[in-house]
């Protein structure tokens, strides 16, 4: 798991699922500590990571104004499962594509950028 | 219209000798099938543009849609500091209003919202800072505003428990002094307003939560609640941490990200504290209540999320920076923490004014800075309403500027600062 071979790079990463610690409770409260196991690193805290937001299909560079700026500022910002980009800034450096529940920080799904369909 | 009973000084006086019962603050209403207003979310924002529409307008056939209980969500969850020292020109000049509208409120309202301006302090830790501090005191003294940067010894003065020496790792090199600043009682607001609204005809609906949003050919006809249908031509999203969930239901999209925001607070000690203390680079600040609880807030979590729950990683990090900004505090002990939902902009401005769907409006996306704005967001809102267009304090936060491009740039004096 520490070593990370050029192939693994571009290698599906099977779906994660993430045992959680402690379970949410009932009033929908999240868990005291955010753990993401990186395809790379294994099970790291969430301080090592960035978060870089909802993932949002980037229009091409030749778009209008209008709808570029719609790429930049609206946000789906839905509550649940949400599909994410995290950067594992203080480990492998890989971009990832994360599914969590932004309810009850639950994490179904950690991939590497280009591993998975996006 | 019932005849709202008066508190003074008289009644506590006639009350606490004949033991008799205080009058109910307001009514319980029926759900009506319609009405001329609906208000998303029974907050200092809801409540405050109910009580200007009905006030200043004579708008009173309104309703106030509350999912749970009148300031439930970020109106009770607040740090209650109260500043308008921000860094643009439309930013301090909005939230001077509220000052104004603030240090009035508790006559206004007829209810103590417990105002007091003992001053607020933002310290420098480093040269940029200091200098961003001297370009917001000058942008506030163009404005009218009571601002400047004063020196550690000055500091000291003020604040006598604050450690100026050079031993920290962020020794404090100056601050931006903003006198009428202060902190307020938020529950009084939220409470005050809500009974005040009422005596004018508002109808507040606790426990009602809005299910959905009914538009035909780009306009609201009505909402559909838990308690049943309400046919209206006039909706305004005042949430908070739901506002996007709220704006889907009529189909518009907003540029929020919604983030939990943890504050704390101590067991109560001997008041030793008397101004608001920020320190933007240590991510913290804190004030003293009047029950003697010093009360901390941080910077938002780093990700998005709806849940509410404190982190060890909060507790741990506010911990070591209150303590190099005052060792003297270290045997106190944390009595609670909780986490607020704040709704993010790109430019830590609000949204407020019309969307595409005629007839929805929104005043939304307050960061972490919408309870001090809740006087004037609320007055802003109400004359837009019955005006029918944005005035000139609220003009430049529109849905629009997202899509033109000009945005408001408030986040060097919003991002942390309370």
């Amino acid at each position: 798991m520490a070593t990370r071979s050029g192939a693994s790079r571009t290698r599906t990463t099977p779906p994660v699922l993430l045992s959680v610690e402690t379970p949410a409770d009932s009033r929908g409260g999240a868990l005291v500590m955010l753990v993401i196991v990186c395809p790379n690193c294994g099970p790291r805290n969430d301080n090592e990571f960035n978060f870089r937001g909802e993932v949002i299909p980037r229009p091409s560079v030749d778009t209008d104004p209008a709808t570029w700026r719609r790429y930049l500022y609206m946000r789906g910002n839905t509550s649940g499962w949400q599909r994410e980009r995290w950067f594992h800034v203080s480990g492998c450096r890989r971009f990832l594509n994360i599914e969590r529940n932004n309810v009850t920080n639950e994490i179904r799904m950690v991939a590497e950028v280009g591993g998975d369909t996006t | 219209m019932t005849r709202r009973p008066r508190f003074s000084a008289w009644k506590l006086i006639t009350h606490g000798l004949s033991r008799s019962p205080w009058p109910k603050v307001w009514e319980q209403h029926e759900l009506a099938s319609t009405y001329d207003v609906v208000i998303v979310g029974g907050g200092v924002h809801g409540l405050a543009t109910a009580y200007y529409l009905a006030r200043n307008h004579g708008i009173t056939n309104v309703a106030v849609v509350e999912k749970s209980y009148i300031g439930s969500g970020g109106s009770g969850r607040n740090t209650a500091i109260v500043r308008s020292n921000y860094l643009t020109v439309e930013g301090s000049r909005f939230y001077d209003r509220s000052v104004k509208l603030y240090e009035r409120l508790a006559s206004d309202l007829n209810f103590n919202v417990m105002f007091e301006q003992r001053g607020h302090m933002t310290l420098a830790h480093s040269d940029s800072s200091l200098r961003t501090m001297r370009w917001r005191a000058e942008v506030n003294k163009l404005q009218g505003i009571d601002s400047a940067v004063i020196s550690p010894a000055e500091i000291k003065e003020l604040a006598p428990f604050l450690d100026t020496s050079d031993h920290p790792r962020y020794p404090i090199l100056g601050a931006l002094w903003h006198p009428p600043g202060g902190i307020v009682r938020h529950d009084a607001v939220v409470w005050g307003y809500a009974r005040a609204a009422a005596a004018l005809g508002v109808h507040i609906h606790q426990e009602t939560e809005l299910v959905g949003i009914d538009v035909k050919s780009d306009r609201v006809v009505g909402v559909q609640t838990s308690r049943g249908p309400i046919s209206t031509s006039t909706v305004i999203n005042c949430t908070a941490g739901w506002s996007s969930l709220i704006a889907a239901m009529a189909g518009v999209s907003l540029p929020i990200t919604t983030r939990p925001l943890q504050a704390a607070v101590t067991e109560p000690v001997k008041l030793f504290l008397h101004p608001v203390i920020v320190s933007g680079s240590l991510h913290t600040y804190v004030s003293q209540t009047v029950r003697g609880e010093l009360v901390f807030g941080a910077t938002v979590d780093p990700f998005t999320s709806y849940a509410t729950r404190g982190t060890l990683e909060f507790t741990t990090d506010l911990a070591g920076h209150m303590l190099e900004l005052m060792p003297a505090i270290g045997n106190m002990r944390l009595l609670r923490q909780w986490a607020g939902l704040c709704d993010m902009t790109p430019d830590y401005g609000p949204i407020i004014g019309p969307t595409a769907v005629d007839g929805f409006y929104v005043d939304v996306g307050w960061g972490t800075y919408g309870f001090k704005a809740g006087p004037v967001a609320g007055e802003s809102v109400a004359a837009m309403i019955a005006d029918g267009k944005p005035g000139d304090l609220i003009g430049p936060f529109g849905l629009d500027r997202f899509e033109r491009g000009t945005l408001t740039a408030e986040k060097g004096a919003a991002a942390v600062g309370h």
